[in-house]
Formats: structure tokens, sequence, C-alpha cells
């Protein structure tokens, strides 16, 4: 098989494919490469940046919130200490200290009347030297003993702020404050007291922390409660978050913030801090939505700054790639024009540029293939014309030498019919003698000698003029070889020598042209029988689906294997040199072959020097019918 | 603990500690929305009046079978369970006693009130601690209502500053700053002296001591009933409950199978403190202590 790769002339692209998507993608990679990156660089910078700022802002308010808490309570401290400088009240309270009876109610409602009213305070109440309460506003309490706590023992000698304390009573965080009470000697006789409830106290100081929408600013106890209200309200009563966690747990070393969730899980941006002396977490948080707002709005700036570039880039890629592609798109076409054939094809030439260079450098091939091609056309045609001349001559002579052959083998054959008939008649006569009996023998052998070479090269003249015409029939191939065995075996004379067919007699008929067959049979028969000198010929036939194989074997001289393939030449004799029987014209096994072959079989031939020859030919077991079958009977 | 069972449920839990009174007042407060699922730790007298108060759901646990005393280690209405046995214990500063060689550390309730220790002890408020309620408790039940009282004015002349937890007085005792005389629970003492390496001293009274039986129970209304239920089988179960020595925590198991870290701290003179009775007399007690006592305001953290 050969397998020839053919350039198709017929190839086209789609306007998206090859070179033009290649060069597309790249330039639309290569914006958005640059863009999304820059974006991306542009987005984190400023998240980080805006972060840090609400930070520092939540961290100042944070700040901010304590020093006011402290501010207040030292506030609250100067409306005890002024409260109790007053005149009137002091004189109260040392009264009431001495242990003289002072008319209670009177003195509530002085308090009352000058401080209490702002309901900064829970509770104001006097403890004496002992630590008990002996006057109270609230009335329950008096009798408590306070000489225990903290507050009294370093309250003694300046004024105290305590933590802030869980009251079991109340379930409210707590704060106490106290100043010491003095006599005339300064010394103190007692503490003038306040109670303060955080969440009271926060609803002024935390109540202005954060004038965001989402921001707020508020206490957690140690025991997680929240102890100021809350802006939104929460999912669970139990303080916790990360900020939370991290503070209780850090006990206040350190402060935070950060970005977590809140109590609510919403994500927050936080600062978180142990106020020490309150003993509460002070958390100071905004909604990270609220917080990165503008954030989010440069964001989608950057974004839909960033689509716009690249929307941009792609139709610019689309024009550059367009300019470039346009011009080699026109060059293709142009190829694919010359070949498919139409050699006319101009490209007209646009751009000054390489591509435009290699157009005209196109355009002027393309001429010169078409110049090339109308001057090859001419010659072409004068070389046929010469050939034509050529071959009818010889085939003029061809007819002459057929023609020629076929003449003399006929005028020679008529001479030599007579010759060879009329020797014979001689030789059958009773009035010769002996040496012309001799002669006579003689002229009737080499004449028909003679007249086999002359059948012979008329043959092979008509086998190479292909006027050799077979004549199929049904071929009884036993018969056929008996009857070439009996012919045969007048060669083999008195040599030791026995033939020896090995054909069964039902052997299915052949189809093939008799005549031309037993010659061939003839053939090979008569060359082992004149290279054997001894032992056997024997003929064997073997039948399959596709082939008849006959083969013709003897134990005579065999053929050397340098002599092997001449065997099939022309005019030449193998085993001239052994002194042997140059006898026949060496034309039979070429015309042997010619006619196995014309059968549409194969000739063949093995042999081991000095041991024996096997020739070997086949048949189809099916050859091509032919309309003038006859029957053999 | 709550890493363990986090662990093994695959759930998060949130923890506050906070003093029995602490956490009865805010169990109180959010009686009507709890927070909490599980009431975890302390005398169950504090149980027993939550309970009363209907403060505790009830929960049969399978594992009640577990206890070695059935009947003094959970409610006969199965609104709490005991989780450890605790005895009540002195601690006094061995340092302190290394420079008084004339002071010998406390043999008694008696020896409390001599003048060496004057402004020495401290202990923690009964209004939030439920240490030292089961000790006012123990006091009143060993001197009787009259008597007790009086010993326990007489005692808090002898005492610097309540503390709001009851643990704390072993901290601070250990420090050996505002006072060098403690009233605890034995294990806690322990925990000092062992895994602090506090110079403390650890003596008995000799007239008895009072002890706690700590209790668990689950909230009324809890928001996470299954979780709930669920933690208060596996603490009641002998590996769980072995786990205590391994956190420092030593009290005596109340489940059969759970080797005691410390038997001894049970080997002493116990009383045979009338917890249904503690449990009944507590508010009586507790505001009594407030109002003639000491108040439970700025208690020492």
């Amino acid at each position: 098989m050969n397998q020839q790769t053919q350039p198709s002339a017929t190839t086209s692209l789609s306007p998206f494919q090859g070179l033009r998507r290649t060069l597309l993608f790249s330039f639309v990679l290569l914006s958005l490469i640059t863009v999304v990156l820059t974006t991306l660089v542009n987005s984190l910078i400023s998240i980080r940046t805006s972060q840090n700022l609400v930070l520092n802002e939540l961290i100042a308010n944070a700040e901010l919130n304590e020093q006011t808490i402290n501010n207040w309570l030292t506030e609250r401290q100067q409306d005890l200490e002024s409260l109790i400088l007053n005149p009137t009240n002091f004189i109260y309270t040392q009264q009431l200290i001495n242990g003289n009876q002072v008319n209670q109610q009177q003195f509530l409602a002085h308090i009352q009347f000058q401080l209490f009213p702002t309901g900064l305070f829970d509770e104001l109440f006097l403890i004496d030297e002992a630590g008990q309460v002996i006057f109270s506003t609230e009335t329950d309490n008096i009798g408590r003993n306070h000489r225990h706590q903290q507050h009294f023992q370093e309250g003694q000698t300046s004024p105290f702020i305590s933590k802030t304390f869980f009251n079991v009573d109340t379930g409210n965080h707590e704060i106490i404050l106290t100043i010491p009470l003095l006599n005339a000697d300064q010394e103190t006789i007692g503490l003038f007291a306040g109670r303060l409830s955080v969440l009271n106290m926060t609803q002024y100081v935390l109540a202005r922390a954060d004038t965001t929408q989402t921001g707020e600013t508020y206490l957690v106890s140690r025991d997680r409660q929240f102890i100021t209200k809350l802006r939104f309200q929460p999912q669970s009563q139990l303080a916790t978050s990360e900020g939370i966690d991290i503070t209780l747990a850090d006990n206040g070393t350190l402060n935070h913030a950060g970005n977590y969730q809140n109590y609510n899980d919403v994500a927050v941006v936080g600062a978180y801090r142990w106020l020490p002396d309150l003993q509460v977490v002070l958390v100071a948080e905004r909604a990270e939505s609220e917080a990165l707002a503008n954030v989010q709005q440069l964001l989608l700036t950057n974004t839909i700054i960033a689509l716009i570039i690249i929307a941009l880039s792609l139709l610019i890629a689309l024009i550059i790639t367009n300019q470039i592609i346009h011009p080699i798109t026109q060059l293709t076409d142009a190829a694919t024009a010359i070949a498919e054939g139409n050699l006319n094809h101009i490209i007209p030439i646009t751009d000054h540029n390489e591509i435009g260079i290699l157009a005209q450098a196109f355009n002027a091939m393309t001429m010169r293939l078409r110049d090339l091609i109308a001057t090859l056309e001419q010659r072409v045609e004068a070389r046929t014309a010469e050939l034509a001349e050529a071959r009818d001559a010889a085939q003029a002579a061809n007819q002459a030498k057929s023609t020629f052959l076929a003449n003399m083998s006929h005028e020679l054959r008529t001479p030599l019919n007579a010759i060879i008939n009329f020797s014979y008649l001689l030789d059958l006569g009773d009035n010769l003698t002996e040496d012309q009996r001799d002669f006579t023998s003689r002229i009737h052998r080499a004449g028909k000698h003679l007249l086999n070479l002359i059948n012979e090269i008329l043959d092979l003249a008509k086998i190479e003029a292909n006027q050799l015409t077979l004549d199929y029939e049904k071929v009884s191939l036993p018969y056929l070889i008996h009857d070439a065995i009996s012919i045969t075996s007048g060669l083999i004379n008195d040599k030791p020598v026995t033939i020896q067919p090995h054909i069964p007699d039902d052997f299915p008929p052949v189809r093939a042209d008799r005549i031309r067959l037993r010659q061939v049979l003839l053939n090979l028969l008569s060359n082992a029988a004149k290279f054997t000198d001894e032992g056997h010929i024997s003929i064997d036939a073997q039948q399959n689906d596709e082939w008849v194989t006959i083969s013709v074997t003897d134990t005579g001289v065999g053929i050397a294997p340098d002599d092997l393939p001449k065997v099939f030449e022309t005019f030449v004799q193998v085993g001239d040199v052994m002194t042997h029987k140059a006898q026949g014209t060496g034309l039979g096994l070429p015309i042997s072959k010619q006619i196995v072959e014309l059968h549409g079989g194969k000739l063949w031939v093995e042999s081991e020097f000095g041991q024996g020859t096997t020739f070997f030919f086949t048949l189809p077991s099916s050859p091509p019918p032919t309309n003038n079958e006859k029957t053999q009977t | 603990m709550k890493q363990q069972f986090e662990q093994q449920f695959n759930v998060t839990v949130n923890y506050v500690r906070m003093s029995s009174g602490e956490a009865l007042a805010r169990l109180r407060d959010e009686k009507d929305n709890p927070q909490f699922d599980i009431w975890w730790g302390g005398p169950i007298d504090s149980f027993i009046v939550a309970k009363n108060e209907g403060l505790l759901a009830p929960y049969d646990s399978p594992n009640y079978t577990n206890l070695i005393n059935q009947e003094l280690y959970k409610d006969p209405d199965n609104y709490w369970a005991g989780i450890y046995v605790g005895s009540l214990a002195f601690c006094t500063n061995s340092d302190w006693l290394a420079a008084n060689p004339n002071i010998a550390p406390p043999q008694s309730w008696d020896d409390l009130l001599k003048p060496e220790f004057r402004n020495q002890i401290m202990v923690a408020h009964p209004s939030t601690s439920g240490t030292s309620y089961t000790a006012m408790a123990t006091i009143i039940q060993i001197y009787g209502e009259s008597d007790g009282w009086d010993y326990i004015n007489q005692l808090s002349n002898q005492i610097t500053q309540f503390t709001r937890s009851g643990s704390a007085p072993s901290t601070f005792v250990g420090q050996g700053e505002d006072a060098h005389v403690c009233i605890g629970f034995s294990h806690d003492i322990i925990k000092k002296i062992e895994d602090e390496q506090a110079p403390l001293i650890m003596t008995f009274p000799q007239e008895g001591t009072g002890y706690e039986i700590g209790g668990m129970a689950i909230i009324n209304n809890a928001a996470h009933l299954d979780l709930a239920q669920k933690w208060f089988d596996w603490a009641l179960t002998p590996e769980i409950q072995a786990l205590g020595p391994t956190y420092q925590a030593y009290q005596a198991p109340t489940v059969a199978g759970v080797a005691l870290s410390h038997p001894e701290l049970l080997e002493v003179n116990l009383i045979d403190y009338d917890f249904i009775w503690a449990a009944q007399h507590k508010n009586e007690i507790v505001t009594k202590f407030i109002n003639e006592i000491a108040t439970a305001d700025n208690l020492k953290q």
C-alpha cells in the first residue's frame, strides 16, 4: 500500500481559531493578570489600612471610656466630699457618729434634697468606727457591719473606690465609694459611703460612647455577665466572644484588638481591655460591615474600574489582532487559491510592512509559477508527441517481427514436414541398406528436432506477442499424467529408472488448456528423464481450496545452487558443463513457466545438487470461467 | 473536664466559675430565661435550696446505679446527684508558725478563738461561698443554735476579711499576706500544698468537722437538655470521676470503682452533717450572718 498525504486545499479556520485565538488570548490574559493583581493588592492594602484606622479609633474609644469611667467615679467621690463638708451635714454626721440622737428623717431629707435626686447613687450610708452602718438611705442596711471589708479597712485614711462586685442580694454589679470622716483632731471617726450600680453608672458614661450605626461599648463582669445595657438584644445572657475570652484568660496583662464574632455572632472589629480597678472587661466594638463600609465602596469602585479596563483591553486586543490577522488571512486565501490551481489570484497590497513585503513576494512568486506552468505544458505536449511517434514505430516493428515469425515458421514447417514424412516413408521400405536406413533415420530425427525447435520458438514468439490464448476445459489430471508418462518412457530406454505416478484416479478434474498443460507435463517429465540415470521419477498431485499443486521429483543429478535462478532463462541450458545431454532448445522451462503463469499459477524448482530435483507448479482450483469450455471424455 | 467532654461529644462547652451563692443568685435571676444547662460543683445545700425554688429539672440518670450510696449521694426526687465528697479543715501558714514558735496550728474550733489568731483568720462569706456555709452550718450543728451564733460572733473578731470564694482563703494564707489561718475544704488545701507548694499545714478540728457532697444538677428549662443529660450521665461514670486528681481535684468520688487519691481526708472525725437542715435554714442563716456578723458587700476577690 502506498499511502500519500495529500495537502488539503480546503483547510479553513473559523475566525476564533488558530493565530487569532492565540493572540487574543495572550492580550486578554496579559491585561487580566495586570488588572486583577493591581486591584487585589490595592484592595488588600485598603482593607488593612481601613481596619487599622477603625481599630485605632476603637482603642482610643476604649481608652477614653476607661478614663471617663475613672473621672466619673472621682466626680462621685467629690460629690460625697462636698456633701459631707456641707456645714449642716457635717454636724449631722458628727452627731450620728458620736451616738447622739439625731432626727434621721431630717438628715435623710437633707441629703436627698442635695444629692439623691440626681439618681447617681443607689445608697448613701454612714459607717462608724467599728464598721457598723449607723445611717443609710436604705434603712434595711442599718446595723450591718463593714469592718471586714476592704473599703472599710483601706478607706480609713483616704477616699476609696472598691472593685466591681456582684451583690448576691440585689443581683447587681456594684461599686462602693468611701471617704473618711475626721474629727477636729483629724482622726478618722467613721466613713461616709456611697453605693453605685455599674449599670446605672454606665448609662451616664457609655451612653455617649459611640455615634456610629453599630458601634457600642459595654462592660462584662468576670463571671461573664453583661453589666451594662447592650445596644442589641443578646442571644445569650452568658457573655462569650473571642474578645471577652482573651481578656479574661489573659487576666488583664495586655490590651487587645482584632476582628472576631461578637456575642451575637456578628463579625466585628473590636478593642477589648481589662479594667483592673473595676475588675471588668471593657469592650468597644463596631460591626465589620460598617467599619469596612468605606473599603467595600472602594472595592466596588476598584472592581468596576478593573472591569472597564478589561473590557477596553479586550476591544484593543480585538482591533490589533484584526490588523495583524487580516493580511495573513489574505495571504492564506491566496495560497489556498493557488493550491486549488487558481494562479490568477493577486493579493491586494495595503500595508507597507513585513507582511506587505511578503504579499509582494508572494504575488511575484505566483506570476513566475504561472509562467513556468505555461512553458511546462508546451514542453510536455512536444515530448508526448515525440513519444507517441516512437511508440508507433516500435509497435510497427514488433508487428513486423511477429508477422515475420509466423510466416517464417509456416514457411519452414512446410518443407520440414516433407522431410520428416518422406524420411519416415523411406524408413518404412525394405530396399534400404543398413547405412541408408541409418541416414534416413537420422534425417527423420533431425527433422523432428528442428520442428520441435521451430514450434517452441513460435510458442515463445506468441507468448511474447501476447498472442497465446488458453483454451479452458475440464481436464482429467490422472489421464493426462499417464499419457505423458507413456510418451516419456521412450526417453528412459534401458536406464534403471522407474516413473511412479502418485495420483488417485478419482482426482477431481482441473480446468485448464489441455494441450498446454500436457506440454508442461511433458517438458518436466522429459527433463527428469534426461537428467536421471538411475532411481525414480515420481509425479504427485494435491489439491486444496485454492490451488492444485503438481510436482515432478527425480533422483537425478540435481542443479547447482548457482544455476537455480538460471533454469527459467530463455536459451540457457543448465548442466551443459556436466558432459550431459545438450539436448533440447533450452526453451522448454521458460515456456512452461509462462504457460503456468498464464493459467494464473506458479512454477518453481527445488533442488539439491547430486541428489535430485523437484519442479512444482500450481494451478488455481477455480480458474476464471470461460465461455467455450469443452468437456473431456 | 470541659476539654474531655468537648472532644468526646464534639460540642463546645462554655463555663463560668462562680461561688455557690453567686450561682444560686444568678439562677434565680435567670429563672425565666436560663443561660446555663448544668450546675456543676459546690455543696448540695445550695442545690437543695435551688430544687425547692423550682430552679432545677429532675433527671433519672441510668448511671445512678454507679453511686456508692444512692440514699446519700442523690436527691430522692432526682433533682441533683453528688459528684464528690470533701471534708472541712484548717490551714496555717508554716512560715508564720516558724516565725512565731509559740503559736501552734489550731486543732479545734475553740482554738480558733485564741488571742494569737486575732485578725489572722480568713474564711469565705456564707452568702457567696458554699464552703463557708458548710463551715457555719457545721459550727451551728456542733454548738447548737444559740452557742453557735455566739461562737460565730466571736470568730468574726478573729477574721480579717471575708472572701467571695471558698478556696480563696487558702490561697491568701499560702501567700501569707493578709491572714495566716484559713477554714476551707481539705481537698482545696491539699491542692495548694501539693501542686502549688504553698507553705501550709493542714489540721482537722477535734470536735468533729463538717463535710460537703459536691452536687451537679440540670437547670430547669435548659436550652440544651440532651447535652445536659449526656454530661450528667457521663459525670457519673468511674472513668470520668477518676480524672479528678489529674486536674488537681482531690475530692473523693461518689461512684464505685474509683481509687481515692487522698483517702486520709475522710478518715477524720466527721460529724453527721444534716444536709436537709442546712438547706432548709440556708436563707435564714445567711441573712442573719449578713445583718449581724458581716455585710456581703465588696467581698475579697
